[in-house]
């Protein structure tokens, strides 16, 4: 389980956190929503140990992120970052590889090898494996990304919990690959792992999370189930979006139809 | 050789070859180096000098004079060309993948510039100063001493000036290395006005580069951090090229990123303060060596740092060899031939990076 505890961040005279408290169990996908500058991905980084909160913890497994050894941590937990950048010729399987790095202790084994090859596969690029990472798209940059963040918790540890951070995964990438991506974050969090993602499209995040926690300005101000806080008056107050916000036709789970931004009618009233 | 010189960055097919072809050119350019010359030697002649003092006896013939030239000064000169060549190129490698940015040279940046000045510094002010200090100032083994400190201090200064939020910005990077140049030349430049005679003319071999100073004793004092910093520097392969991915990322593959930068950078300013006591500033090496490896078997750091210093100490032993004979009997300073040869290809490489840049 990751824990966040009444999280503060302040940098440079701004608020960017304020009180945020949340679990992300195992088994569970857990969606972060918010508009633009609410402080998702600030949200992120400090799950993920990259900024220190101002005030609060943050305890994975129990534990405090400052009292894990950062092998141990890294061979459980995998975060996969917003615009992440390689300039240097890689292949996408050597990227791929490279998730494998907290397990290997001195060369990758065959069975780290297949792993890269598998996690290239799971996320539609193992055609790309031979190319040279400057060379890809951008779509295809954030899947050959993703498959080495699946690579480096590929296999559950014998003893723990496996955790995965993902910041904005789908955020380059054609609606057939925003599913492929969620399908397979949904995989993991059945198989028992803690997923954490950040989203921005509502749909996507209503039809695969099991819970939404949504931000405003660096505070959480709605937390549950989609079909428990998803309605026009949250999308409305949170996002600036006149919505409707149906039951959907074919999944068990709301379907927002987003019908015009709301901010020139009747923002801050 | 076939290197596949195409703007983009897509490794040619894999040359499983490349590490034999670097040795062997290596070997051969060593023993072509040694036997050319005012006094020239044949390369099974050279074979058979090198092989006498090990109980060896080979059949071709050398007479005493061809012997004593061998021994006392090319055997020095082409140890310590091949030594530098090597760790300028793996540092140059290093400190490239450290600042995620392939035009991060020594050289550009000012690294070897900030050596330069010290080592200027200590030689003058080691005349000057009185007491203790000036007689260890004027000693050999303050030069690379002095050299590693300016070294460093420029890495970090470089270090500090291009980099925001972890990424380091090409054009700030050249213009923190032309503010660190412009500076370290000044103070040189006020210094040569301290200077005698004699001490003016070590200053120009600083700015301009030479192996001409190589003997035994200068060999004996720097070798230890050469062979040091080559030695260690692949050893931080593997994080080096988690690097490559960003320092977050580094960190989330459970990298101690805070330890390997501080290592990196404490062995680059090793390795290049010790190469630019020996012997100036030699420049380009480590821009050019690396990229064309790069090019030619990908950018792994575990390929990448022992083939650079083979092609770096090759490389400089070529250019070396050029500087002896092109003019021969005088000697153009092998800065001018590094700085020939690398110039044209840091200005395609430049203009690749920057309209890149926009990618």
């Amino acid at each position: 389980m990751i824990e966040a505890f009444d999280l503060h961040l302040q940098m440079r005279g701004r608020v960017l956190l304020a009180g945020i408290s949340l679990a992300v169990r195992p088994g569970e996908l857990v969606a972060v929503l918010g508009a633009n500058g609410a402080g998702k991905s600030t949200l992120v980084r400090v799950l993920s140990g990259d900024l220190i909160p101002s005030a609060g913890q943050v305890t994975v497994a129990g534990k405090p992120l400052s009292d894990w050894h950062r092998l141990d941590l890294a061979r459980q937990r995998a975060v996969l970052s917003q615009g992440a950048r390689l300039d240097f010729g890689f292949t996408a399987f050597e990227v791929a590889l490279m998730g494998r790095s907290p397990h290997v202790r001195t060369v990758e084994t065959a069975r780290d090898r297949e792993i890269a090859r598998l996690a290239l596969r799971e996320t539609g690029t193992e055609h790309l494996a031979e190319r040279p990472y400057p060379t890809l798209s951008g779509g295809e940059r954030q899947r050959v990304q993703f498959a080495r963040v699946l690579a480096q918790i590929w296999e559950a540890p014998a003893d723990g919990e496996r955790f995965l951070l993902l910041d904005e995964p789908t955020a380059a990438l054609d609606p057939a690959h925003q599913h492929l991506t969620l399908q397979i974050a949904r995989r993991f969090a059945t198989a028992g792992t803690a997923v954490l993602a950040v989203l921005h499209d509502l749909n996507l995040a209503a039809q695969y999370a099991d819970r939404l926690v949504v931000l405003e300005r660096g505070r959480l101000v709605a937390e549950g189930s989609p079909q428990e806080i998803l309605d026009a008056a949250l999308l409305r107050r949170v996002f600036g979006l006149d919505a409707l916000v149906i039951p959907h036709p074919h999944l068990a789970c709301p379907l927002v139809v987003p019908l015009g931004s709301a901010t020139t009618a009747s923002r801050n009233d | 050789m076939k290197w596949a010189l195409s703007r983009s960055t897509v490794p040619a097919a894999p040359l499983p070859l490349l590490r034999p072809l670097l040795v062997g050119t290596l070997v051969g350019l060593v023993v072509v180096g040694i036997g050319t010359g005012a006094v020239s030697l044949s390369p099974g002649q050279v074979l058979a000098v090198l092989a006498e003092p090990l109980g060896i006896v080979l059949p071709w013939q050398f007479d005493a004079q061809q012997q004593a030239v061998v021994l006392a000064i090319r055997l020095p000169r082409v140890l310590l060309a091949g030594l530098v060549g090597a760790v300028l190129a793996t540092a140059g490698a290093a400190m490239q993948g450290l600042f995620r940015n392939p035009l991060a040279d020594p050289g550009l940046v000012g690294v070897s510039g900030g050596a330069a000045l010290a080592s200027v510094a200590a030689i003058v002010l080691g005349a000057r100063l009185p007491g203790e200090i000036g007689d260890w100032l004027g000693s050999p083994v303050a030069l690379p001493v002095a050299a590693f400190v300016g070294g460093l201090a420029t890495v970090v200064l470089v270090w500090r000036l291009a980099r925001r939020d972890g990424q380091t910005e090409v054009a700030t990077l050249l213009l923190a290395g032309i503010a660190v140049n412009a500076l370290t030349g000044a103070l040189i430049g006020l210094l040569t006005f301290a200077a005698t005679d004699a001490q003016l003319r070590s200053i120009t071999f600083w700015s301009l580069g030479s192996l001409s100073g190589a003997t035994w004793p200068v060999l004996a004092g720097v070798a230890p951090f050469l062979i040091g910093s080559l030695v260690l520097l692949p050893t931080l392969a593997r994080p080096l090229n988690t690097l490559l991915l960003g320092e977050a990322e580094a960190g989330h593959l459970g990298v101690d990123v805070e330890t390997t930068k501080r290592a990196v950078i404490v062995l680059v300013a090793l390795a290049v303060g010790a190469a630019v006591s020996a012997t100036g500033i030699i420049g380009f090496v480590a821009l050019v060596v690396p990229h064309l490896l790069r090019l030619a078997a990908g950018p792994d750091h575990r390929r990448l740092l022992p083939d650079a210093a083979l092609l770096g100490a090759g490389l400089l032993l070529g250019a070396d060899l050029i500087a002896r004979t092109l003019a021969a009997p005088a000697e153009l300073p092998i800065g001018t031939i590094t700085a020939a040869l690398g110039t044209p290809f840091f200005l395609w490489l430049l203009r690749g990076q920057m309209g890149g840049s926009s990618r």
